[in-house]
């Protein structure tokens, strides 16, 4: 039964891949442009050398930590929006650390900076967290104006006190070279914290799916009166989703720091944490699905710069497509029930001829 | 004959797993009380969602005045007049009565605005027309479900309903309360020419109020009779395919010992009100204390302090010796207390969970269920669960559906056997059989009975006094927040203690304590 | 629901016919004779501005030069940078790379090319052969663009101006960059008058014209009336909110008045496109001093101060033009030292 719903949710998905494909597809013809070279230069721009996969990996690693900390938290039912936020703070976190310990080997740096990061993310989540629980104050509301906050103040530090000497480009110094991830293939910016985010990514998964914790936090997440009834500390869980969160979002960052840019840039993100939130809500906060949407997501942004420079047809056309997805999904149910009345009209229908003739 | 209303000609419906009905061919004439009775399960709810248009069959026809209709929407239903109040309220709980009556045929001043004032003086006029006394202006969360149903029921009659479902309604409700919902019901019937269909398990209902009755069984109609051509004994072999005994329970004697200790508790419901006024009472082990009262005289409140989920602003409880009060519930679990409570679907369970996620709640972290209390195992699990499952009679076609897939009863007993399952010394037991068929009912009852033998201190809070008379040892009344009365079993009627009930008598039995009359 | 799905059978079957009937498509191949050139910008065109000037010195150069060339926009997002400075790499024999965001990047990916020449326009970086940086002394075009707002804010004369010394500026980010056009302009306006008041609002972003608005609309209210603008694209909004309130504004990087000449009085400019347009031309003539920093002040007439077209009102009068060619002579000769951002 749960799988029949799996294979239930997986087509409904495919299907609204493939719809979302098609309208794009009519876009572009409404434009004057040929959609099958137009697709094909997308997928040749994702998948058509090594360095064009390396590119799509390069940009499915902070989607799926972003994507997993949006999983966690909306499955305990506590809405991180804060992302961002966390993400630029563990950055920042991550980039000060190689800046500062530079005598520092690898072995212990880069773990270093990373539980800077990591505790910066998760602290600045566990501030909404506590006001949630505590003072029922609406986490998203709180969330949404810390990023904010955490753009504004690292754009402030970065361009005063921790100013790079040279470039004028709104950056702290370039870190250390022991923190600096090395780079897996030419010219590409993938680098080796692909592997950290697998391993991040199989204990998530475990976390979610097999562990008590992952058990009470979907109980909290689908009816917080029955987990508190059945003996869950609701309000501790929350809080645990919250601060997983938050530190997850705060990890990207420092892989942004340490493996990309090798410094801090006052507009480190493009909005990951955004697009792993959209992530999460199309696969419905499965952590399996999180790390395939993300390569679907990362290759579509590959795709589309090669497409966009390939063809002139715009990469914002890609977002739309997203978009649309988006739109399918969350008409999912709708659909589904529309889908299923017809076929079973269908099917009366056929009856029905069938003792008439 | 009466002019057949609606025809519904060989009904099938499959759900994933469930053939919850198999050709069922039923029809309904006009101005009658037409009961529909079966077990949980047995396909009632869903042959009149089919009906009222939430459903589409897999197959079959509906015909209305003798012609074929086809009902996709409950919109159409309600076009043909058909509406339906269901077993779980569909009320906005912020909003007001008048405001939960109109929604969806609002009056209005203009486009944009609604008309508050046309909307309460519509309500007045159906509260007047049918008798249904009901407050316009009071938001419907701080109502009784009584009236909740009064409020559902009118709702209908407004949408200009000719032709009204009830799904279980008296399953909520009082003994008074179901007196008036059926004087309410005769007067729709009688002098305003409705018809009405009742969906129950309750025989003497379908015995006092139907002119005719459908019996199903397992998906299937296993006939329609005359109700004066029915009793009680019939009904209920046809429901169950067996004979059944409302035999005696057998008592065993068991050790007293007093393991739960109240004491002058006060305590404050959802509006701010004090629903508990300073309620004392001691628990024993071996026995079962029924608590009697009309629904929203401070039962539920007083179950939700003992169970950790309202604070108490005065008093004590004490378990076993240990200080509990405003403790949290998992503090409260850890003493050796279950609970079944009183909204399942609320708090009992979570619908959106598996039936096994469902079930291993409060095993979830305990050995050998999770290694360390972290590592979950699966097979374990699993296994626990479908015994469970076997041993508590759960009807669902596997352990991994959705809780809502299940039916009222077969929800109940999820509920039941998960509670039941852990070595509690005390349950906390409220409204254990509410909208539960008579097959379920009485496996309930026995379980229950079973572990008070085992000799665990129960604790039932119940709107069916019947149900407390069949089980209790002792018995308490309950009436605004103060305890009226304390009875030994079979030492007082079920008409006496209605008085006690409605606080129109106060004062101890046991003791020698003088009654005093008010 | 019927009619949905026969609408999404149908589509799905004239894509099919599309497919097969497109397949022999060819896209015409590019090999023409001229140079390609390659355009990375870090934001994106139209903003008629920056961006735009780049732009139309590599149209420039197509129409002059026969060269080819293609655009790579990376829209402000960071993780775009390093996939079109790639892609331009891979595409073209020049690449000119224009925001002070590449600064990392670009060092890293031109190495990886040793046959393209990059041009990187707006910063300043030594040492890699093929790397030529185009530098622009942005503050003393901002001096003059000072000198003048200064001058023309005691202007009662003309409607709109108020009689306080204040002039505003609103910055994009608040970046190295931009601070270096602000202490030039705040510099300019002192020389004329030690006592007008500077006041300037970084907007915080370079493609929002409604935060630029929004901090016009502020300075304005406190008091100013003329407004100098580095900030891209979100400097529309500074002219929109100019218009609204009967102010004035002074452009930036393009020669801007033709926007709106009612309303803005000059603009600073900064010739990206020109340079960039006389950089292929080095590079084409092998004229180039390899891995040197190009700087264009007011002496190279990289940057300067436009009045836009004769057939536009001229708010600054003959006197004024003159004092601002004086003053420039005098930046140019060192007699006027102009302070550097840090």
């Amino acid at each position: 039964m749960k799988k029949f719903k799996n294979a239930e949710y997986l087509i409904s998905l495919f299907l609204s891949i493939l719809a979302s494909l098609i309208i794009g597809a009519f876009i572009m013809l409404a434009n004057g442009r040929n959609p099958v070279t137009g697709y094909v230069a997308l997928i040749n721009g994702a998948f058509g050398s090594k360095y064009n996969i390396a590119t799509t990996f390069a940009k499915t690693v902070p989607l799926v930590l972003t994507g997993l900390a949006t999983s966690i938290s909306f499955r305990s039912g506590i809405s991180n929006i804060g992302g961002e936020g966390q993400l630029y703070l563990g950055a920042f976190g991550a980039a000060l650390i190689g800046i500062t310990f530079v005598n520092l080997p690898g072995i212990v740096g880069i773990p270093l900076a990373l539980a800077a990061s990591l505790i910066a993310g998760g602290l600045y989540a566990l501030f909404p967290a506590i006001l949630k629980v505590r003072y029922n104050i609406d986490e998203v509301i709180v969330t949404i104006m810390l990023n904010t906050v955490a753009v504004l103040l690292t754009s402030y530090l970065v361009n005063y006190p921790f100013a790079s000497e040279i470039g004028k480009m709104g950056g702290t110094e370039i870190i250390a070279e022991g923190y600096q991830l090395s780079r897996l293939v030419r010219l590409s910016t993938l680098n080796t914290s692909i592997f950290y985010v697998a391993v991040i990514s199989i204990i998530m998964y475990y976390l979610l799916e097999r562990t008590s914790i992952g058990y009470e936090i979907k109980m909290v997440g689908q009816n917080s009166n029955f987990s508190r009834y059945g003996g869950i500390n609701v309000k501790r869980r929350m809080i645990f989703a919250m601060v997983v969160s938050g530190a997850l979002c705060g990890i990207a960052g420092a892989f942004e720091v340490l493996g990309v840019h090798y410094r801090f840039l006052q507009h480190i993100s493009p909005g990951y944490a955004w697009d792993g939130m959209l992530i999460a809500l199309i696969v419905k906060n499965n952590p399996i699905g999180v790390v395939l949407m993300s390569i679907f997501f990362g290759a579509l942004k590959t795709g589309s710069i090669s497409m966009e420079n390939a063809t002139g047809i715009p990469s914002e056309l890609i977002s739309v497509i997203q978009s649309i997805i988006i739109l399918f999904i969350a008409g999912e149910s709708g659909f589904k029930t529309k889908i299923k009345s017809f076929l079973a009209n269908r099917r009366a229908i056929k009856k029905a001829g069938e003792k008439n003739a | 004959m009466a002019e057949k209303l609606i025809e519904l000609k060989e009904i099938t419906k499959q759900f994933p797993g469930v053939l919850a009905n198999d050709r069922v061919s039923l029809d309904i004439e006009k101005g009658e009380i037409h009961a529909i009775i079966g077990e949980n399960g047995a396909g009632k709810s869903t042959l009149m969602k089919i009906l009222y248009g939430l459903y589409q069959p897999t197959s079959g026809e509906i015909y209305f005045k003798g012609k074929p209709v086809s009902i996709k929407t409950p919109l159409d239903a309600i076009k043909l007049g058909i509406g339906m109040v269901h077993q779980h309220f569909m009320l906005v709980p912020s909003f007001t009565v008048a405001e939960n009556i109109v929604l969806g045929v609002e009056p209005r001043k203009n486009r944009f605005m609604m008309d508050y004032r046309k909307a309460v003086s519509i309500t007045e006029e159906l509260s007047k027309t049918y008798g249904l006394k009901v407050d316009p202006n009071a938001k419907v969360e701080s109502l009784s479900v009584g009236i909740q149903q009064r409020i559902e029921i009118l709702k209908v009659l407004n949408k200009g309903a000719d032709i009204i479902i009830l799904d279980e309604p008296t399953a909520v409700l009082t003994p008074q309360e179901t007196e008036e919902l059926f004087k309410v019901i005769r007067k729709l019937v009688e002098e305003l020419g409705k018809t009405v269909i009742i969906i129950t398990h309750k025989l003497q209902e379908v015995l006092a109020l139907s002119d005719r009755v459908s019996v199903m069984r397992q998906g299937r109609l296993v006939g329609t009779l005359k109700t004066k051509d029915a009793t009680e004994q019939i009904l209920a072999e046809m429901m169950v395919g067996r004979e059944v005994l409302f035999e005696e329970l057998n008592r065993i004697e068991v050790p007293r010992e007093e393991v739960l200790t109240v004491k002058g508790i006060k305590a404050r419901d959802n509006r701010g009100l004090m629903a508990l006024k300073g309620v004392s009472f001691s628990l024993y082990s071996g026995e079962i204390l029924g608590i009697a009262g009309v629904e929203g005289n401070g039962q539920s409140e007083l179950v939700e302090v003992l169970t950790g989920l309202r604070q108490a602003e005065e008093g004590s409880v004490m378990i076993k010796g240990v200080e509990a009060t405003n403790k949290e519930p998992m503090e409260i679990r850890n003493l050796g207390v279950s609970h079944i409570p009183e909204d399942r679907l609320a708090t009992g369970l979570s619908k959106k969970a598996t039936i096994t996620e469902n079930m291993i709640l409060g095993y979830h972290n305990r050995e050998p269920y999770a290694t360390k209390g972290i590592h979950m195992n699966k097979k374990p699990i699993r296994e626990r669960v479908s015994r469970l499952i076997k041993e508590f009679d759960v009807r669902t076609p596997s352990q991994d559906v959705t809780a809502d897939k299940l039916s009222g009863g077969n929800m109940q007993k999820m509920v039941i056997a998960r509670e039941f399952s852990f070595d509690s010394s005390i349950l906390i037991v409220a409204q254990p059989t509410r909208g539960v068929d008579i097959g379920a009912i009485e496996f309930i009852h026995k379980e229950i009975i079973k572990k008070r033998n085992e000799g665990a201190a129960i604790l039932l809070v119940s709107a069916d006094l019947d149900e407390i008379f069949r089980l209790s040892d002792r018995i308490i009344t309950i009436y605004e927040g103060e305890i009226t009365g304390e009875f030994k079993r079979r030492e007082i009627s079920k008409k006496e203690i209605g008085l006690y009930m409605t606080g129109k008598r106060k004062g101890m039995r046991q003791g020698g304590v003088q009654d005093e009359e008010i | 629901m019927k009619r949905l799905v026969a609408l999404i059978l149908s589509l799905t079957l004239i894509f099919a016919v599309l497919l097969t009937g497109c397949s022999n498509e060819k896209t015409p191949s590019e090999d023409g004779k001229g140079t390609k050139v390659g355009l990375v910008l870090a934001g994106g065109l139209g903003d008629r501005s920056f961006y735009d000037s780049a732009n139309e010195g590599v149209e420039k150069a197509k129409e002059e030069l026969g060269i080819e060339f293609k655009v790579y926009e990376c829209r402000n997002d960071p993780s775009l940078y390093s996939d079109q400075l790639v892609q331009a790499s891979e595409y073209a024999d020049i690449v000119a790379v224009v925001g002070f965001e590449f600064f990392d990047i670009v060092q890293e990916i031109a190495p990886e090319f040793p046959d393209v020449y990059y041009i990187y326009v707006d910063n300043a970086i030594e040492g890699i052969d093929n790397l030529i940086t185009i530098s622009y002394i942005e503050n003393e075009g901002s001096f003059l663009a000072g000198a003048l707002a200064a001058m023309l804010t005691t202007e009662t004369s003309i409607e709109g101006i108020n009689e306080e010394k204040i002039i505003g500026m609103v910055g994009g980010v608040d970046l190295p960059v931009i601070r270096n056009f602000y202490v030039g302009y705040e510099a300019g306006a002192k020389y004329i008058d030690p006592e007008v008041d500077v006041r300037v609002i970084y907007a915080g972003d370079f493609e929002d014209p409604a935060k630029g608005k929004e901090a016009a609309t502020a300075l304005y209210s406190g008091g100013a009336d003329i407004i100098f603008h580095a900030a891209g694209k979100t400097g529309e909004g500074v002219f929109e909110a100019a218009e609204e309130l009967g102010k004035y504004a002074i452009g930036v990087d393009s020669d801007q008045r033709y926007i709106n000449p009612d309303h803005i009085v000059a603009s600073m400019i900064k010739r990206v496109g020109q340079s960039i347009y006389e950089t292929i031309i080095k590079i084409q003539n092998n004229e180039i001093e390899k891995g040197k920093v190009i700087y264009y002040g007011l002496e190279q007439d990289g940057v300067g101060l436009g009045y836009g077209t004769d057939d536009m009102p001229q708010f600054a009068t003959e006197e004024m033009k003159a004092k601002i060619d004086e003053i420039k002579e005098k930046i140019i000769s060192g007699e006027i030292e102009v302070p550097t951002a840090k």
